[in-house]
């Protein structure tokens, strides 16, 4: 007797909790994944950075109103020089995915926090708000700008005032020894 | 006389109307791409704009197409201003015009049942973006500074030797 009612009291535990679990999510739901890619191999002080945002859509219903915010844009350290943040767009089908690129510029060397970007969507026709947060790469340091051009430009005016230097050095001695062989130099009579 | 007169109102209303339409053009267009190939592993292609419409009703939904492949627009937070952007790898942005067509609903709707029927006949686009791009390159003189003035050393170091060894031969 006891055994049984304990069992019926299990078997309808069972049924309850399913249904709590089942009641809530009807119908298929958008999901998005984000990532943020930095697409420089170095960050330079006042060079141009560029940052990749790729959403993708793996849910099964269209993500609509979706929105893309990154701190990134109103940071001290950070100048935007091309590209619009905070974006929106209309909607992403299931499967499909959308890219959206933006150039900064560091100002400052001091190394630079790449947080998150966050973006929300309504996810299904209930109208539910999501938030879903990008990779984020990290603490990267920045390289100084006079570094970076030695390491990596032409140096052609260094080079420039380097010959110039060298010219009186090597005209010198050769315009001596030119004007001592024009009033010496006798040339050897060809042998017959 | 006044239902003539109507017919004429009407008739050249019916003419006349479709010019009237939502025609926008694009204003403050600004352009990128990039040029540095040892700053950036792969090139990408930015261009922004805002909507001219002549005081009429800016539409709110745009599409991008370029080389006929959809790509979407961005919009910013007030609805001001668009954005197309996309990345491709250094070697296959090649340097040329890429042309970005811009559309509207009515016009993409337009673009693609002339596209499902084969048929060339569509409305065209909004206006199309025009981004001038040269690849990505290595940035500076194609010869290595260092290289020139070691080839220009070696060239004098060779004329001024051979004088010398004249100068033993004597």
């Amino acid at each position: 007797m006891k055994s049984i009612l304990f069992l019926c009291v299990l078997i309808v535990c069972g049924f309850i909790s399913t249904s709590i679990v089942r009641g809530e999510n009807a119908g298929p739901s958008a999901r998005l994944l984000v990532a943020k890619n930095v697409l420089n191999k170095m960050i330079v002080e006042n060079k141009e950075l560029t940052i990749n945002y790729e959403i993708y859509n793996v849910g099964q219903a269209t993500a609509t109103e979706v929105e893309l915010k990154d701190d990134i844009a109103d940071d001290d350290s950070m100048k935007l020089l091309q590209g619009i943040l905070p974006v929106t767009w209309d909607r992403i089908p299931p499967g499909g995915n959308i890219t959206h690129a933006v150039v900064l510029k560091p100002i400052k060397t001091e190394p630079y926090n790449f947080t998150s970007a966050r973006v929300s969507y309504t996810a299904n026709e209930d109208g539910d708000r999501q938030l879903t947060l990008s990779t984020a790469l990290g603490l990267v340091g920045i390289m100084n700008e006079k570094d970076y051009d030695r390491k990596h430009s032409p140096h052609v005016t260094d080079w420039a005032i380097f010959g110039l230097l060298n010219i009186p050095i090597i005209l010198i001695p050769y315009l001596m020894w030119y004007s001592s062989k024009s009033k010496y130099y006798t040339p050897k009579p060809k042998k017959l | 006389m006044a239902v003539s007169w109507h017919l004429c109102l009407f008739s050249l209303l019916v003419i006349v109307s479709p010019c009237l339409g939502v025609k926008c053009s694009a204003k403050s267009v600004s352009r990128y791409s990039t040029s540095n190939a040892i700053l950036e592993i792969e090139t990408t292609f930015l261009a922004s704009f805002q909507l001219d419409c002549g005081g009429k009703e800016k539409p709110e939904q745009l599409h991008a197409i370029i080389n006929d492949k959809p790509l979407s627009v961005a919009r910013s937070e007030d609805g001001s201003k668009f954005q197309v952007s996309w990345v491709e790898e250094h070697k296959a942005a090649t340097t040329g015009i890429y042309k970005i067509d811009i559309y509207d609903d009515a016009s993409y709707a337009s673009y693609r049942k002339a596209k499902r029927s084969g048929s060339n006949v569509s409305d065209g686009p909004l206006f199309s973006i025009n981004l001038d791009h040269k690849t990505a390159s290595k940035q500076g003189l194609w010869l290595q500074t260092e290289f020139i003035a070691v080839v220009g050393i070696i060239l004098i170091w060779w004329y001024a030797s051979n004088i010398k060894s004249k100068l033993h031969e004597l």
